[in-house]
């Protein structure tokens, strides 16, 4: 696989800060500065923080921790 | 400066290859703000000890990390299923049925079987599998229900490829013609029955029974059977004929060389 960050679910929330991301009431991932903004997975999905799995390239492509989302995930970055 | 030498040159990490090591980002008041264990080769950064000015410079790393160097960032969680589904979806036996029916079913049941084949491989090791019939469900809706519980139970190398063994046999055979049948299957599979060889008249009559049962429980009105196999047709045959002294229903049967579909519909 290319080069990988790891991060624990204990970090999560400092990653999304570290992207300008925080997560509304509901325990969606919005944008910092429009927090209306709920950010989307690739599906067009909103994405909760419970299924937040990582970040890659593109237009700030979110990753969710689905089984679905990880194999195709794995496809992509052999 | 690739994120390894940049987290190197801040922290101080004097150790030789560091560009080896795996980098692990955690948050928490018990892990000390920076280690690097030589054992594993990993060096883990506590976000919550830095000071202000070292998580901003972390940010900036890992931010460019992302952005510029195409560096993946993911939860470590998510990184062992990945290895552990790769390792699994490249065992031979999973990798056959994926190839003998990859332009065969359409490309959505497939990469539900490829999930669902995964999923059977935890089932197998003991482990708990909800929360992966669940994420196979969201996807892939009823359809990839039951392509999990009949990939579970072994239909797809038992009944589905010999299905499509059998019926490309036929000189005047078409993929549509065996998709035919391989939707009724799918779709209807907690209604229908299996015949295998190896099951005598009295277990296919008891099955056809338990199946009826099950089925009016629910108000279904229908039971399916499905045959490949001349013995399995002939089986079949007999059992519907003794079944229509004791029972009440309608059937339909299509029947083509070695293979048969009977459909009874209950009153």
């Amino acid at each position: 696989m290319k080069d990988i960050i790891l991060f624990e679910e204990s970090a999560k929330r400092d990653i999304l800060d570290f992207f300008d991301k925080s997560v509304d009431e509901e325990g969606f991932i919005v944008e910092k500065n429009n927090p209306t903004q709920r950010v989307l997975s690739m599906d067009g999905d909103w994405i909760e923080i419970n299924s937040f799995a990582g970040l890659r390239k593109g237009s700030m492509i979110f990753i969710k921790g689905d089984l679905i989302s990880l194999i195709d995930l794995a496809d992509r970055v052999k | 400066m690739g994120f390894f030498d940049k987290l190197k040159s801040l922290f101080n990490v004097n150790k030789v290859e560091i560009r080896l090591f795996e980098v692990h980002i955690n948050s928490n008041n018990v892990s000390k703000k920076i280690e690097c264990n030589e054992g594993n080769k990993t060096l883990n950064i506590n976000l919550q000890e830095l000071e202000s000015g070292e998580r901003k410079k972390v940010k900036q790393i890992i931010n460019s990390a992302v952005k510029d160097e195409d560096c993946l960032l993911l939860e470590d969680k998510s990184k062992k299923i990945i290895d552990d589904f790769k390792l699994k979806d490249k065992k031979s036996e999973n990798q056959e049925i994926l190839n003998y029916l990859k332009d065969k079913i359409p490309p959505d049941d497939h990469k539900a079987l490829r999930a669902s084949l995964y999923l059977r491989e935890k089932f197998r090791e003991g482990g708990d599998v909800s929360h992966l019939k669940r994420d196979i469900m969201e996807k892939y809706g009823e359809r990839g229900k039951n392509i999990s519980n009949l990939c579970t139970a072994g239909y797809f190398e038992n009944w589905i490829i010999p299905l499509y063994g059998e019926m490309s046999k036929e000189p005047d055979f078409t993929l549509d013609e065996f998709l035919k049948v391989y939707n009724i299957v799918i779709k209807e599979a907690a209604f229908s029955v299996f015949v295998h060889r190896e099951m005598s008249g009295g277990e296919v009559k008891k099955a056809i029974l338990g199946k009826i049962e099950t089925s009016e429980k629910y108000n279904i009105k229908f039971t399916n059977i499905h045959g490949i196999g001349k013995s399995n047709v002939k089986k079949i045959r007999n059992v519907i004929m003794e079944l229509e002294t004791e029972r009440d229903f309608k059937k339909r049967i299509e029947e083509k060389n070695s293979t048969i579909m009977v459909r009874l519909n209950l009153t």
